[in-house]
């Protein structure tokens, strides 16, 4: 006989079938003999007698879901698992709060949790619902307890929805709407919510999916972060309320869950209320996650460029399999504070690549995260490729400089270049506002966004607004360029937005080390062409003279791009980076930005006095965003919206100027950093012609002042200036080119002026500068248009020229039809490219009486300037400066039919026979610069003298000629004749001497010369002097040549 | 007049106060209390409730018709129908009972005005944590089904504001005892039973009602119903286990009863429609185990502190007779013959042409065909189809046979009786119209019921020993 209880469990009960009492009512123990069937219908989850009977099902959901852990015979069911799913949903959902805030939620999505207050809220439902109050008020006391609940409130689309209360019994429950219903249909099973409310609810999971859809979710199938916190934050300690049990045992019986770790640590943050007060549920603090979440760095998307990043100048992706030949490579998929885990060190992180998708890793904490990306359809959890190729949209960076000093306040200055593309043929569908950077730098709490202000933010560091300096137009071989500068600040990771999609970059920096290697940099900046020379000092910080000075050349890049480049020693570096950037970015970076490398091949000093600037820009100058040394220029043409000033010695922009020598100062300090150098004991030597007028020599000191100390952190005292004209001596000196120093002169031809320096016995005695350069011979006269292009020269050959290099064929074509352009730039640009074309040739066969004439006159001035200033004639004639070079190249190369103009002319002026020696260095321009360096600091400063042909008065300021102005015309018209006169012998003494055919009719020029100057005087006089200056205005240059220079435009034209 | 009101909740406290009334009828002692049944269903049009007003209706006529005299109100007989049984509305002298005050067919939406939140208000969460969009918008005619949340609030409301709780608290005196009947696993037995003790022991103001004896059935899971994913319906007899288990727990620290009787199976034996509207449950064994407890209840004194009651079966067998069950089950098992037996006697005598108590007791075709006869009858047919119902349901409450009324010496299995037929009952019934020599009464009715019982309990007292 099997004796049982009439009851749901045994308990021995006692007798022959009569009621037998007990003190005990069944007792938990008890129940849990209970066999209970599984329930898959939630909608008869239908609980307790108590109005709050959903926060006691929830427990019992613990309960069994538990209990079926312990035992799987004891299924609980789809209706209390799908119940437990969805609690410990709204757990890992504010658990994961920040990271959805931050993250997912960007089209408005919110979580709410509202306070409801238990004493003022019954007393509301006492008037508005006093049924349901009369039944909840008892029970809240004996139920629920707590003064306060909170409702979760989720709102997407403006509409809320009930996620969740809190309950003092499982935490949370979730309302019954929300359960879910297995619905049969033609043999297929379907889940959907028991309130039609929720039946638009999706919210994406951090790890994928979403919440309260899909597939239960127990606590063992979640994320090691959340059930650590769940298992040792929320339920591990003694404290936690026995009405949590059930709860608490089921998260607990995770105990041998291989991702519970008993060391594991998490840094959290409470999760606030709408009354911004901690949610603590029965003394439960909830928390979010403020751990960096691992899953939340990798970025949605995948940039792919098509093309190799260079690992020598980006740190980008790490591919565990990398593939021959591949032509592409991607940004790092992360978010930029994925550095913050790797506290500075490098990031641990590598790329699988699949058939189909690329697996990004990320070891963190000696976990490995992951991330799949494809480019086909997206997947819940996956990434997608953005391809840039597929999308036809190419971009590419440059950073300048890319060397670090090795003094944090050194590293002041980065100009961060973008170049970018659309390359569609319906292009531009993308454009350059549609790429953005943001920067980071490592500081001692992490890696920091480095924030965008602007000058009246008064900020000590930071970036400055990004500028476009071009966009990309319909035409589709263009492209856009866009700048960044930071101030006083590196930066150590670039992120890359690109339409919305973001990765990472980290420059690869170049630094340098601490030393005591010290330079002086000489700049001439002259007025065609300038030139820069580096001298390294011996311990003293002077020059060292035992070394000759070293042409500007470096070894390494000073831009870091992000492409990758070849190898190839056959090609330069030069070619190798600039040919290797995508085509549409080429000119760009030729034309807009500072060269990778001065390489002393594609580029070298000298260059030409040229800045390339927006054409129509109404900013201040600034270096890149609008303008940049045209190093190209002569070689390649910018684009249309971008012009090239070739004036800017002269004009008197300083702002264009401080361009100028900002760029070359940039230049140098890179060149200095590369070489180790220390860079604020550096020393500068920059020269200047006498002839500068008015304030342009302060204006030109305040440049050379200011823009040293702020990028090489020099003081005024490493900066000396020397005269253009002096300097070339001590280099020739030195190189022992002057053998009679007894009198000696040096003529500095340049572009725009030319300068003489007598020395006698070593010693400057006086020097004197005219702006009378070469630049005459290619110009026309004083014509007022600045596109007139009447000059006899070019017009001889324009249509004609042809060269053998198609690029400077089609560079030619394209001076000759940009209008600003002018004729002097035309004419320089054919003699700097005369191997490719035959125009010394033709210049120096139908050209040579004019050019004569320009030395000739030159020599006569000097020559007059000597004698009437009481010096000897000078014994030797030393020529220096890049125009000097027409004598070479367009009267003779050889130097005994000089010396006979030279003697000839002396001869004129002083009388007598002379000797003199002649020097045409090889070294023309660097003469100036190398002079420099070699000058001695003490030497005694030359006098600068002023010569207006007339010594009988003195004509310092422009209204003493004003005032003489006749008797300084008399003087000069006898002096003109003389000239005139002087040249019809030169011209016969060449003849002579077989350096111009003798059958060659030089009548014309004879005639020319001899013509008129007295008006021409008058007239220029007035325009280039008298209405140009006032009466005070110290005048230095000479009025001798004011004529002259009309009388070359004229006989080019014969 | 001690009284017990039997707070009778929801579809089991109907089948439970019918097997108390069967009970009753077959002569179970009421120990001197007037069972006041007390029906709590929200269910307008349930078949099961009407029919139980039925019963106590005929079980009231019969009660009456064996107490009057013509002129005044005689005692209980001992034997059949010896307890008075009073509705709550006859009690109060008033007619209504908790038929009209119950449901009706308003949403429960409606009912608790959620209408009455603004759009914004924060307690409309409060709503939507609590209840389903099913539940609010369930009319409550057609019950909880079985949700005790819903009956919690529903029920509350009910009772605090109904006629008959306050004819309750009116009329329950000094030693008179309340007691309960629910089921655990359902909705409306579910919320009502802790929601009617909270109001009862709440009732401060009453001693009487506070301080009123008070037991209870709790009638746990003992039958199934068909799988709900195929008939729609909201109630899953899968999860009966499981929240009787949670209700227990909760329970646990809120039962404030003297006594407090479990009856259950430990599975489900029996699976019935899933037809919330109609019920149409047969007759269980367990539902006859909870109505003993009401018994079993009057009998006891007040205890120190709440006691725990089960009691059990001798034999875990589908079928029970008198042995499997246990000594402890003579009592009902006797009631049970004796009401049988007298069957025999209202289905046999009114054919039994020289019954000597025709003619010295009137028992005449007259006085079968009156009306008390006539609900007897009746009465009679319902408890035949009750006992039919327990004797073939899972498990089979069956300690007799009663087909054969030639052999019914072996009506009551295990125990031979005497009576071979019906004849010797028959002769015994003569015998006791004889003893009684009183002439206090003339109440033929009172004649039979008296004179049957002794018959009966002439031999099957036996049962008993």
């Amino acid at each position: 006989m099997a004796k049982v209880d009439l009851n749901i469990v045994d308990r021995g009960t006692s007798g022959s079938g009569v009621w037998i009492p007990e003190n005990d009512a069944l007792t938990p123990n008890d129940l849990d003999k209970v066999i209970e069937q599984k329930t898959d219908n939630s909608g008869a989850l239908n609980s307790l007698p108590t109005p709050f009977a959903r926060f006691f099902v929830a427990r019992e959901a613990f309960r069994r879901v538990n209990e079926e852990k312990l035992d799987t015979k004891k299924a609980a069911g789809f209706a209390y698992t799908q119940l437990v799913s969805d609690i410990l949903d709204v757990y890992e959902l504010l658990f994961n709060l920040k990271y959805h805030r931050n993250n997912t939620w960007k089209d408005g999505q919110k979580l709410e949790l509202r306070e409801w207050n238990s004493k003022e809220n019954l007393d509301y439902l006492k008037a508005k619902m006093p049924v349901l109050y009369n039944s909840v008020v008892d029970y809240y006391k004996t139920d629920i307890i707590e003064d306060k609940l909170y409702f979760l409130v989720y709102t997407e689309n403006g509409k809320e929805v009930l996620l969740a209360c809190s309950s003092p019994i499982t935490g949370f429950v979730t309302p019954p709407d929300m359960d879910k219903a297995i619905l049969k249909k033609d043999n297929t099973a379907t889940i959907c919510f028991a309130g039609e409310q929720y039946q638009n609810l999706h919210i994406r999971r951090k790890s994928g999916g979403e919440y309260f859809r899909g597939d239960v979710r127990l606590f063992d199938k979640r994320e090691a972060e959340f059930k650590n916190y769940m298992y040792t934050m929320l339920f591990g300690t003694d404290t936690v309320d026995q009405r949590f049990k059930a709860i608490k045992e089921y998260v607990r019986s995770f105990n041998n869950d291989p991702e519970i770790r008993n060391d594991f640590r998490l840094k959290t943050t409470p999760v606030l209320t709408d009354q911004n007060d901690g949610l603590v549920i029965n003394g439960l603090h909830i928390q979010s996650s403020d751990e960096i979440d691992i899953n939340s760095y990798f970025t949605d998307t995948m940039i792919r460029v098509p093309y190799r990043i260079s690992r020598g100048n980006f740190k980008s992706v790490v591919y565990q399999n990398d593939v021959r030949g591949r032509d592409y490579d991607y940004l790092l998929p992360f978010k930029p504070e994925v550095m913050n885990l790797f506290d500075g060190k490098e990031l641990d992180s590598d790329v699988h690549i699949n058939r189909n998708s690329v697996t990004v890793k990320l070891r963190y904490n000696g976990i490995e995260y992951s991330k799949e990306y494809s480019q086909d359809s997206f997947r819940a959890g996956h990434g997608r490729i953005v391809d840039l190729q597929g999308a036809k949209i190419n971009f590419d960076l440059g950073i300048f400089p890319n060397i670090l000093s090795y003094k944090d306040v050194e590293n002041n200055y980065f100009k961060v270049l973008v170049v970018a593309a659309d390359e569609d043929v319906d292009a531009p569908n993308f454009n350059i506002d549609q790429i953005n950077l943001a920067f980071f730098k490592q500081a001692e709490n992490g890696f920091k966004q480095i924030k965008e202000v602007v000058p009246e933010d008064m900020a000590e560091y930071g970036v400055e607004p990004a500028v476009v300096r071009s966009r990309q137009k319909t035409d589709v071989e263009e492209s856009g360029t866009k700048f960044y500068e930071l101030f006083n600040t590196a930066f150590d990771m670039i992120e890359v937005n690109v339409m919305g999609n973001s990765g990472l970059l980290m420059p690869v920096w170049q630094h340098s080390q601490a030393s005591n290697e010290t330079f002086t940099y000489a700049i001439d900046l002259g007025t065609s062409n300038t030139f820069m020379s580096r001298c390294k000092n011996d311990s003293q910080g002077n020059p060292d003279l035992s070394k000759k000075p070293e042409l500007f050349r470096m070894d390494k890049t000073m831009v870091n791009y992000m492409h990758e480049y070849s190898d190839d020693s056959q090609y330069s570096i030069t070619r190798r980076i600039e040919d290797s950037i995508f085509d549409k970015a080429r000119n760009k970076i030729k034309t807009e930005f500072v060269p990778a490398v001065i390489d002393g091949k594609d580029y070298k000093f000298p260059i030409r006095t040229a800045l390339c600037g927006i054409r129509t820009t109404t900013n201040k100058p600034k270096l890149f965003d609008n303008h940049n040394i045209a190093f190209f220029y002569e070689k390649y043409m910018a684009n249309d919206d971008q012009n090239v000033n070739t004036d800017i010695k002269w004009e008197q922009n300083e702002d264009k100027l401080r361009v100028f020598v900002r760029e070359l100062l940039l230049i140098i300090k890179c060149d200095i950093l590369q070489r180790n150098g220390d860079l604020d004991r550096t020393n500068l030597v920059w020269f200047s012609p006498l002839s500068f007028m008015g304030n342009t020599r302060e204006v030109y000191q305040n440049i050379w002042n200011t823009e040293p100390k702020n990028i090489l952190f020099i003081q005024p005292q490493q900066i000396v200036r020397y005269s253009e004209s002096e300097a070339p001596y001590y280099y020739y000196k030195k190189m022992d080119y002057i053998k009679d120093s007894d009198a000696v002169t040096v003529i500095d031809i340049g572009g725009g002026s030319t300068d003489f320096v007598y020395f006698k016995d070593n010693e400057p005695q006086v020097a004197n500068s005219v702006h009378f350069g070469c630049d005459v011979l290619w110009e026309n006269g004083f014509n007022a248009f600045a596109n007139v292009r009447e000059n006899g020269i070019f017009k001889k050959y324009v249509d004609t020229i042809r060269f053998q290099r198609k690029d400077l064929e089609d560079l030619n074509e394209c001076f000759k039809n940009v209008d600003s352009v002018k004729t002097k730039d035309i004419i320089n640009f054919w003699l700097s490219n005369a191997k490719d074309c035959d125009i010394i040739k033709f210049m120096s066969q139908d050209f040579k009486p004019v050019f004569v004439y320009h030395l000739t006159c030159i020599l006569f001035y000097m020559a007059n300037m000597y004698k009437e200033k009481g010096l000897d004639a000078p014994r030797t004639v030393v020529f220096s400066g890049n125009g000097s070079k027409y004598i070479d190249n367009f009267i003779s190369s050889e130097n005994i039919a000089l010396k006979k103009i030279i003697d000839l002319i002396f001869k004129t002026v002083y009388g007598g026979n002379h000797d003199v020696n002649i020097k045409l260095p090889e070294e023309r321009k660097e003469s100036t610069c190398y002079g420099g360096l070699y000058r001695d600091k003490n030497a005694p400063i030359v006098k600068d003298i002023v010569y207006q042909g007339d010594v009988a008065k003195s004509y310092e300021k422009v209204g003493d000629m004003n005032n003489n102005l006749d008797s300084l015309k008399a003087a000069l018209l006898t002096k003109y004749k003389n000239l005139a006169a002087l040249y019809k012998s030169v011209i016969e003494l060449l003849k002579q001497e077989k350096i111009i055919d003798g059958k060659s009719d030089t009548r014309r020029y004879v005639s020319k010369a001899e013509e008129d100057m007295g008006t021409p005087f008058t007239t220029y006089y007035k325009t280039q002097v008298k209405e140009k200056y006032g009466e005070e205005v110290i005048y230095n240059d000479s009025v001798f040549f004011l004529p002259v220079i009309n009388k070359v435009f004229e006989m080019t034209k014969i | 007049m001690k009284k017990v009101f039997v707070f009778c909740i929801g579809g089991t406290g109907i089948r439970v106060m019918k097997s108390i009334t069967m009970l009753m009828a077959s002569g179970m002692s009421t120990n001197g209390f007037t069972v006041v049944p007390v029906i709590l269903d929200p269910h307008l049009d349930l078949e099961e409730k009407k029919n139980l007003h039925s019963l106590i209706e005929s079980y009231e006529e019969i009660y009456k018709h064996s107490v009057n005299s013509g002129t005044s109100t005689l005692n209980s007989l001992d034997g059949f129908f010896n307890s008075q049984m009073l509705t709550i509305g006859e009690l109060n002298e008033q007619l209504n009972d908790t038929q009209q005050a119950a449901g009706n067919k308003e949403k429960f939406r409606s009912y608790i005005n959620v209408a009455n939140l603004g759009a914004d208000n924060v307690n409309n969460y409060f709503v939507q944590t609590l209840f389903s969009n099913k539940n609010l918008n369930n009319p409550l005619s057609v019950g909880f089904k079985g949700n005790p949340n819903v009956g919690t609030v529903v029920l509350g409301e009910m009772i605090e504001g109904a006629d008959w709780f306050k004819a309750f608290k009116t009329q329950c005196e000094k030693d008179d005892r309340v007691f309960i009947i629910s089921s655990i696993f359902g909705g409306t037995g579910a919320s009502g039973y802790p929601l009617l003790e909270k109001k009862i022991k709440g009732a401060n103001d009453i001693p009487t009602v506070k301080n009123a004896l008070m037991g209870a059935v709790t009638v746990l899971p003992y039958y199934g119903l068909k799988d709900p994913m195929t008939t729609g319906s909201d109630i899953d007899s899968a999860n009966f286990y499981t929240k009787t288990k949670a209700a227990l727990a909760y329970y646990q620290n809120t039962v404030q009863s003297d006594y407090l009787y479990y009856a259950g199976e430990k599975t489900l034996r029996q699976v019935y429609e899933n037809d919330e509207k109609k019920q149409e449950d047969t007759a269980n064994f367990i539902e006859l185990v909870a109505a003993s407890a009401l018994f079993d209840f009057l009998k006891r004194e007040r205890p120190d502190r709440t006691q725990y009651l089960t009691r059990t079966i001798d034999d875990d067998k589908d079928s029970l007779d008198l042995v499997s069950m246990g000594s402890g089950y003579k009592d009902i098992v006797k009631c049970v013959a004796d009401y049988m037996i007298l069957r025999t006697f209202i289905q046999n005598l009114p054919n039994e042409n020289y019954f000597p108590l025709k003619k010295n007791r009137g028992l005449d075709s007259s006085f079968y065909n009156d009306a008390a006869f006539q609900s007897l009858v009746r009465f009679t047919e319902k408890y035949y189809q009750w006992y039919f119902e327990l004797s073939t349901n899972k498990r089979a409450f069956a300690p007799l046979h009663y087909d054969n009324i030639k052999q019914m010496d072996g009506w009551v299995k295990t125990i031979d009786l005497e009576a071979k037929d019906d004849s010797y009952y028959l002769l015994r019934m003569i015998e006791a119209s004889n003893r009684y020599t009183k002439k206090d009464h003339s109440n033929k009715f009172r004649f039979f019921l008296q004179f049957a019982y002794e018959a009966i309990n002439g031999f099957t007292q036996k049962i008993m020993k």
